[in-house]
């Protein structure tokens, strides 16, 4: 909105935050860098941190210990009114005694923007969301997503330095909250603000932020772009909770020269996972892995085996029809495996109660001890070498 | 609707006029009545006894001051209140429970024994016999009124709206003054009218705390009543009854008295 289009963007830096409540510790010790422009989605279940370290950048919660710096300056002692950030509620928090021009004027009106200049800018930021003709409404009159919009108009309006969004689109139904998460997206890339961006939806942080910082217990667990805390989890946490995952409970029976020898419980196979560092988990229970769409569902299996895929037999427990694909549960003795199915005309081949095989490579598996992550590792090369 | 409901509906409303509705229209009646002493049902019409009501400070003294005395009361219960309701609501304070029993336990105390304590507090403090010690008196007894309207449309309220506001660049007292008291403003009026009726119709604080220059409306009718038994009083209390309404009415126009209420 300055005459680029561009908003002028902060980098964050958040170091060591700590927050306590009572003897709970609600973020622990959390250092995350936010780049000028980024748009960060911080992900977690509720009650895992997430909003209490955006508060603490907001201002409207002191941190403990640590701290948080704002293009190199420190804010945890700058009140929360002068910051300079904009947040959007997840209530949206408009003022139910004011009209929607004196809603979005509030801030200019405190940073001492007044008369004309205020208007042209209240009409301009009205614009871009796309609620010009609402100036004289008054909240309650308008519908949960006008509200958003208004939201969003009254936090962008005085060019913050940084845009916290607290889990804004949870309030909306599906349809317009997929339309609105496009617009966020389009809104944040064109005016380049930088944003932190609070959720619990997944799908939400996947498809609208440039990296996604997910949280468990206080604690960050992984930072990353959307598809590599889909497709390259560190942690049993992020594997599971990002994406659907099957889970198998197996027995570590061997390992011999980078292949790890799983055995699923309950059953007499054996899988040869080559390329999996697990040594020190010989002997152990763990879980196995893997998401849905590596998994494909036959009903003959003879001589997969040998060629380096992993088999199970099990019974289809149920499905999930999405349109252009379906995902059934496998039940299995060691646990359930899913499977998406794609094309219109494998859609519905299988039925509930069927006895099917599930087949996927080896090498998509993930090994989790309920903590730490084994992955596959293309050790080839390094063994040649060495 | 059943027989039964329609039934006891109906017992109810009768109590209703019975017990509350007939007094006053006794009252009022007798007020238009043209003889010396109060005979009900009255004799005649004439409006003599609003003519005397109304034109001797005897009994208009004590209507300014019962007027007065209840707009003080208020204001100052409210004055008081509001930083109280604030900080019980957003702080959450340890002893909040402590602090509301405390806050509303005029309601459980009868007002004679707050009235003696007064009447002796005010003459150590050398506020005996004023117009002041009557107003702290009062502040006292609306109090609880005030707080709990307020305090249940606060509880209410969306704590993130005075946050957007604190992040928008406004700070504490500005935000107060601008998100929060609209806020609570129902609360305010509604809580308003009870603190005003209650010190209005008072009387033993007021019996101990006025003298002949401060004396309230129901104390002087009381002692009026004691020496005079004419439809005089009857007028007064039609006038009483008139200020109220025509109060109540005005302030429904300008604030809609019937939604607040109806909220709460």
């Amino acid at each position: 909105m300055e005459h680029d289009g561009q908003m002028r963007s902060s980098e964050v830096e958040i170091a060591g935050l700590e927050k306590r409540f009572g003897a709970y510790r609600a973020v622990k010790s959390l250092s995350l860098s936010i780049e000028a422009g980024e748009f960060l989605a911080l992900l977690g279940p509720s009650g895992c941190g997430k909003t209490t370290t955006m508060r603490c950048v907001a201002g409207l919660a002191n941190p403990d210990a640590g701290d948080i710096r704002i293009d190199g300056q420190s804010i945890v002692d700058v009140p929360v009114h002068h910051r300079r950030i904009g947040m959007v509620f997840q209530s949206y928090a408009l003022f139910p005694h004011m009209s929607v021009e004196e809603n979005v004027g509030f801030g200019l009106h405190m940073s001492g923007v007044r008369g004309q200049e205020a208007k042209r800018r209240i009409d301009e930021v009205l614009a871009l969301v796309q609620m010009e003709g609402f100036k004289d409404r008054i909240p309650a009159g308008l519908s949960g997503g006008q509200q958003q919009r208004v939201a969003l108009a009254r936090a962008l309006v005085t060019r913050p330095r940084v845009l916290l969004l607290d889990e804004p689109l949870s309030a909306l139904d599906a349809k317009l909250r997929e339309n609105m998460q496009v617009e966020l997206r389009a809104l944040q890339q064109r005016l380049g603000v930088t944003t932190i961006f609070v959720t619990h939806d997944q799908t939400e942080a996947l498809s609208m932020a440039d990296r996604v910082a997910v949280m468990a217990n206080g604690s960050l667990e992984q930072v990353g772009s959307p598809s590599s805390v889909y497709q390259a989890p560190q942690t049993g946490f992020v594997a599971t909770f990002i994406g659907k995952m099957g889970s198998l409970s197996v027995y570590i029976a061997d390992y011999q020269d980078g292949t790890t020898f799983v055995e699923p419980k309950g059953t007499t196979r054996r899988f040869a996972l080559f390329g999996f560092e697990a040594k020190s988990w010989v002997g152990k229970d763990v879980e196995l892995f893997i998401r849905p769409e590596d998994v494909t569902i036959t009903d003959d299996s003879t001589g997969l085996e040998e060629t380096g895929k992993c088999v199970m037999e099990g019974v289809v427990a149920g499905r999930s029809f999405s349109g252009s694909a379906a995902t059934y549960i496998l039940e299995t003795v060691s646990g359930k495996v899913m499977a998406t199915v794609g094309g219109a005309e494998r859609v519905g081949m299988f039925s509930e109660g069927d006895r099917q095989v599930a087949v996927w490579p080896a090498d998509r598996c993930l090994l989790c001890d309920g903590e730490k992550l084994v992955t596959f590792k293309d050790t080839r090369m390094e063994r040649m070498e060495g | 609707m059943t027989r039964a409901e329609r039934f006891i509906r109906a017992c109810y409303l009768g109590a209703m006029v019975i017990f509350l509705l007939l007094p006053i229209a006794v009252v009022v009646a007798v007020s238009f009545s043209n003889t010396r002493f109060l005979i009900f049902p009255p004799h005649g019409f004439s409006l003599k006894w609003f003519s005397d009501v109304l034109s001797s400070s005897e009994f208009l003294w004590p209507l300014w001051n019962s007027i007065r005395l209840a707009l003080l009361a208020t204001t100052v219960a409210t004055i008081l209140v509001l930083p109280c309701v604030v900080a019980l609501v957003r702080l959450r304070p340890r002893f909040t429970r402590t602090l509301e029993a405390v806050i509303l336990a005029p309601l459980s105390l009868p007002t004679i024994i707050l009235a003696i304590g007064l009447l002796f507090f005010s003459a150590q403090i050398a506020l005996g016999g004023s117009f002041a010690a009557l107003v702290a008196g009062h502040t006292v007894i609306v109090i609880p009124y005030m707080f709990r309207t307020c305090y249940a449309v606060y509880i209410d309220a969306n704590a993130e709206m005075e946050e957007a506001a604190r992040t928008l660049g406004a700070g504490p007292v500005y935000t107060f003054w601008r998100i929060s008291l609209p806020l609570i403003r129902p609360g305010i009026i509604a809580g308003g009218i009870f603190a005003f009726l209650m010190s209005f119709n008072e009387v033993p604080v007021a019996l101990f705390l006025t003298n002949t220059k401060t004396t309230t409306l129901p104390v002087y009718m009381l002692s009026y009543l004691v020496y005079n038994y004419d439809p005089g009083v009857a007028a007064i209390s039609t006038v009483q009854i008139v200020v109220v309404i025509v109060g109540l009415f005005v302030l429904d126009r300008l604030f809609g008295v019937r939604r607040i209420v109806e909220a709460r």
